[in-house]
């Protein structure tokens, strides 16, 4: 068997790093509650298909950072798939000219070294030229990755992560490694007057001002150093997101979630990260500091090393604009959470809440939520619109309502509000309402997700939208200019976006803005937005109205009772939710018309 | 165009500008008072009574605008400044009604705005007619034309005051006492209605305030809860529901009132449009802060301007007043200097 010293550098890391790793996975793994639906058979199987052509179109091939630049999806995909093509030709390569079984791992790497003439190797030529193109472009990739770091507006940024500790061990000694291979194999190659279009090039090049023949044998231990040092220090920095990531795509199809109880999965999701630093200009803290500490590649740092950052926990908006952004999928906002679960002591608290609902022959309930009771405009229209459609529905909360436990989910007391999600769950099972009508997709979404409920669940938007669909209410269209902001938990978190927009048009000239859908900026008045003072949520409030409206709009209408509230505050034209500009332009039969007034006159019947 | 001038413009014909241009003439500066409405008085004509002796407000109105056509003070109403540069020294300001007034000083006596509950959704005003607020309270005081006979209503403290919700953290100073002066008026109203005040704390700092307090318990049986609104709601009966913290028994409790005053906080009225060259420094509540709160509380960080009245933070009418008259000493030793 072929050996030298010059491959203990790279013997040594490539071992630690296999043990460090496989430690730390097999940690996790056992920290990962079962799958609530794991796939079973046949679909086991395309489970594991679907995730390695993730890994390839993913983690090689980059096709999400593609989509979102082309400059920064090829730098990315030059070195990872690049390197892979490396690692993979060298290995065909090397079984080729060897006739041992097995070869020991370092003998594809160091193959010119230990079989510098390889005229004989079936294929040479082909071998020769792919493993040039292949350090070619690893090197464009690497000139791309040093230019970025001070020029990264080309690459579709404005602001790029900062390396800090050990990724800068990391990074250089990774730097390092393609320009010593590129030397030692061009050195080879002069020495042995082998080599392809890069290597030869390159080796005669060098040749007429270096002692290339003294210089090898140093190049080829400064290589296999540089590699040593780049795995010893991988685990501890960013780039243990390229062993992580491909574990992580892997559970994610066997049907493994995230959690805001932090588990193995969520460490997993932690040291995917590579900090590419995509996320960074969508995190809307950035208005209210210039040193963010809030944006995700930076807290992800901060929670790797174990560094404080409160403000960096408590002042995160849970918006999910990062975690949509993000090329490899990973749950930044189960993760914030999850770390704050684990900063708060969960106590068990007594609830003093109202006493179950009795049975109702009611089909269709409706949850107005904490933050509806904030906004009672809304509650009145969604019973002016009950009302005209003749549709008779149960007010679940109307006098006392049960907090849907999401604010304290927000807050990182994940205990508490499971102890309130139980009660509100018995309470609305007891009523034996059929359909639940929410108007705050705060409560929305955690009813979906965290109740488990039997019975439809629905947004009032939709629950409009069915209304006008099966003509249970009529409107009149107003030539008004009007746009309309995604909620985040609506629209991010519930991917519910043509049932609002399709309630406006009927009543509306809807004009879209850029950041529609799923780049939508949050209002500000998050309640996950703990450490924000209120003036600060005005300021990012304010500057999410200025990019959603223009000189023509008037009104902004939203379908959040929070977004709705935060945005008054500080906006200069009127802030409408859904349910208010339907009742307003809703069309009644004359019969009905009398019964508003009355029910208009009921009110200031003492005046 | 001429341009008119004079010694002091002064801007707001409220109490403050009111007392600042009857002190700075006696003085023998040539002055100007600037009034955007039709009627001098500004804010105290949205008043009623005044606290704490229930004297009419229109009589203190009166009798500051008296001195004023006395002494022949010139006065432009519905006028309003929209822009106001400096000029070697001098400042050349411009109003709505095309005039040009050019001025060695001018005095803001902008005064203040209320607080517009509308945002406060939760409190239900502009939702539930019931609901107003307490300057809408005096109007109906003042024309009899509350309607007829509640059986109960609550005065809601600090609305847009020290409430970090809508980003006002500053007290307002006279809503406490306003409530209890109101209370009392509404009892007077309807003697079998009960009254209630829901407050923060009782600031009654000033003298006669305590006494009134006092009354409001002893003489008109008015109750206070310490206790914050959460959420104003109708029940079947259609009448105010109203969800309270009663923050001294720490627990949650529920009220059903038949209407709903809101005593809403003060805050900066918009100022005239400045030249870039003049800079004018805010507090953190939006009233201007004075080059030296406790020594120089009239001049502002641009010399020449001089602030007076709730222009540099709430006041009662009476501090208003002080105030004013102490800016026409500010105002008058500047003009001598120069």
């Amino acid at each position: 068997m072929a050996f030298d010293p010059l491959v203990i550098p790279f013997s040594l890391g490539l071992i630690f790093l296999l043990i460090v790793v496989f430690y730390k996975y097999y940690t996790w793994i056992r920290q990962m509650p079962k799958p609530k639906n794991p796939p079973k058979g046949l679909n086991r199987i395309k489970a594991y298909f679907d995730a390695s052509i993730e890994v390839i179109m993913e983690s090689l091939l980059h096709r999400k950072i593609f989509k979102q630049n082309k400059l920064l999806g090829y730098m990315h995909m030059s070195i990872a798939f690049g390197w892979f093509m490396l690692i993979v030709v060298g290995n065909l390569e090397a079984k080729m000219t060897s006739t041992n079984a097995i070869n020991p791992p370092y003998f594809p790497i160091f193959l010119n070294f230990f079989a510098p003439d390889r005229s004989l190797t079936p294929g040479h030529g082909i071998f020769s030229f792919t493993m040039d193109l292949f350090l070619a472009m690893v090197l464009s990739g690497l000139l791309l990755a040093f230019i970025k770091r001070s020029k990264s507006r080309l690459f579709g940024m404005r602001r790029t992560s900062k390396m800090r500790g050990m990724d800068k061990i990391a990074l250089y000694s990774l730097w390092l490694i393609f320009p010593l291979r590129l030397f030692a194999e061009s050195f080879n190659a002069y020495n042995h007057n082998s080599g392809n279009f890069l290597s030869a090039n390159c080796g005669d090049f060098f040749a007429t001002f270096l002692p290339v023949a003294q210089l090898e044998y140093s190049m080829w231990v400064l290589y296999s150093l540089s590699l040593g040092v780049f795995f010893v220090a991988l685990p501890w920095s960013r780039y243990s997101h390229i062993p992580t990531e491909v574990v992580l795509i892997f559970i994610r199809h066997l049907g493994y979630r995230s959690c805001v109880k932090p588990t193995g999965y969520n460490m997993f999701d932690l040291y995917s990260c590579s900090r590419c630093g995509i996320c960074i200009d969508q995190c809307q803290i950035n208005i209210l500091s210039e040193t963010n500490k809030t944006v995700t590649a930076h807290y992800i740092y901060d929670m790797r090393v174990g560094n404080k950052n409160d403000f960096g926990l408590y002042s995160c908006l849970a918006c999910g604009r990062c975690e949509e952004a993000c090329p490899v999928g990973i749950k930044t906002v189960d993760l914030r959470i999850g770390k704050r679960y684990s900063e708060t002591p969960q106590t068990v608290v007594k609830y003093n809440v109202p006493k179950p609902l009795k049975p109702t022959a009611h089909n269709v309930g409706y949850f107005s939520g904490c933050m509806g009771k904030l906004t009672p405009s809304v509650i009145e229209s969604m019973h002016t619109i009950f009302r005209a459609a003749n549709e008779n529905v149960l007010h679940i909360d109307k006098e006392d309502g049960i907090c849907c436990g999401r604010p304290l989910i927000l807050s990182g007391r994940v205990d508490q509000a499971a102890q309130l999600i139980q009660l509100n769950k018995d309470r609305i099972v007891a009523s034996g309402i059929k359909t639940l009508v929410t108007s705050c997709p705060i409560c929305l979404k955690t009813f979906k997700e965290d109740y488990d409920l039997n019975i439809e669940v629905i947004h009032h938007s939709e629950y409009i939208e069915q209304l006008l669909e099966t003509r249970k209410i009529k409107t009149k269209f107003t030539n008004q200019n009007v746009a309309y902001h995604d909620p985040c938990e609506l629209g991010r978190g519930l991917k519910i976006y043509d049932a609002p927009r399709n309630v406006i048009r009927n009543v509306a000239i809807l004009s879209e803005n850029p950041n529609k859908n799923e780049r939508e900026l949050c209002c500000g008045g998050s309640l996950a937005g703990i450490a924000l003072s209120q003036e600060q949520k005005q300021t990012l409030a304010s500057d999410a109205i200025h990019q959603i409206i223009d000189n023509e709009t008037k009104a902004l209408i939203t379908s959040c009772p929070l977004c709705k509230k935060s945005f008054t505050q500080t906006s200069v034209i009127k802030v409408m939710d859904i349910a208010e500009i339907i009742s307003q332009n809703l069309i009644l039969p004359a019969e009905h018309k009398v019964k508003e007034k009355q029910h208009v006159q009921e009110f200031v019947n003492y005046n | 165009m001429t341009t008119l001038k004079y010694q002091t413009v002064i801007i707001g014909g409220g109490v403050a500008g009111m007392a600042a241009a009857t002190e700075l003439h006696k003085s023998g500066s040539k002055v100007v008072l600037i009034e955007g409405n039709k009627k001098l008085g500004g804010q105290v004509n949205n008043w009623y009574k005044v606290f704490p002796n229930f004297r009419p407000a229109s009589e203190i109105v009166n009798s500051l605008s008296t001195n004023l056509l006395k002494d022949k003070i010139p006065v432009l109403l519905e006028t309003s400044i929209t822009h106001i540069e400096s000029n070697s020294g001098n400042y050349i300001l411009k109003s709505n009604q095309g005039q040009v007034i050019e001025a060695e000083t001018v005095l803001l006596a902008t005064g203040f705005n209320t607080f517009d509950p509308s945002g406060k959704e939760e409190y239900g005003y502009g939702i539930y007619p019931n609901v107003l607020t307490s300057v809408e309270l005096e109007q109906r005081l003042k024309t009899n034309t509350n309607g007829i006979s509640p059986k109960r209503i609550a005065l809601v403290h600090c609305v847009g005051s020290r409430d970090e919700k809508v980003n006002r953290l500053h007290c307002s100073k006279v809503c406490c006492v306003s409530a209890v002066k109101q209370a009392i008026e509404l009892k007077e109203f309807y003697p079998n209605a009960e009254i209630i005040c829901l407050y923060m704390d009782l600031r009654m700092y000033d003298n006669g305030f305590e006494e009134l307090y006092r009354d409001a318990q002893l003489q008109h049986n008015i109750k206070f809860i310490r206790g914050r609104l959460s959420e104003c709601a109708l029940n079947i009966e259609k009448d105010l529901v109203l969800k309270i913290q009663d923050t001294l028994a720490g627990l949650p409790m529920k009220l059903t009132v038949d209407q709903l005053i809101l005593m809403v906080g003060k805050e900066a009225h918009q100022l005239p449009q400045f030249d870039e060259s003049i800079i004018i420094e805010k507090a953190s509540h939006g009233f201007i802060k004075p080059a030296d709160s406790h020594l120089n509380p009239n001049t502002t960080s641009q010399p020449g301007i001089f602030c007076c009245g709730t222009t540099s933070g709430p006041k009662t009418i009476q501090e208003t007043i002080s105030d004013a008259r102490s800016a026409s000493l500010a105002v008058c030793d500047y003009l001598n200097k120069k």
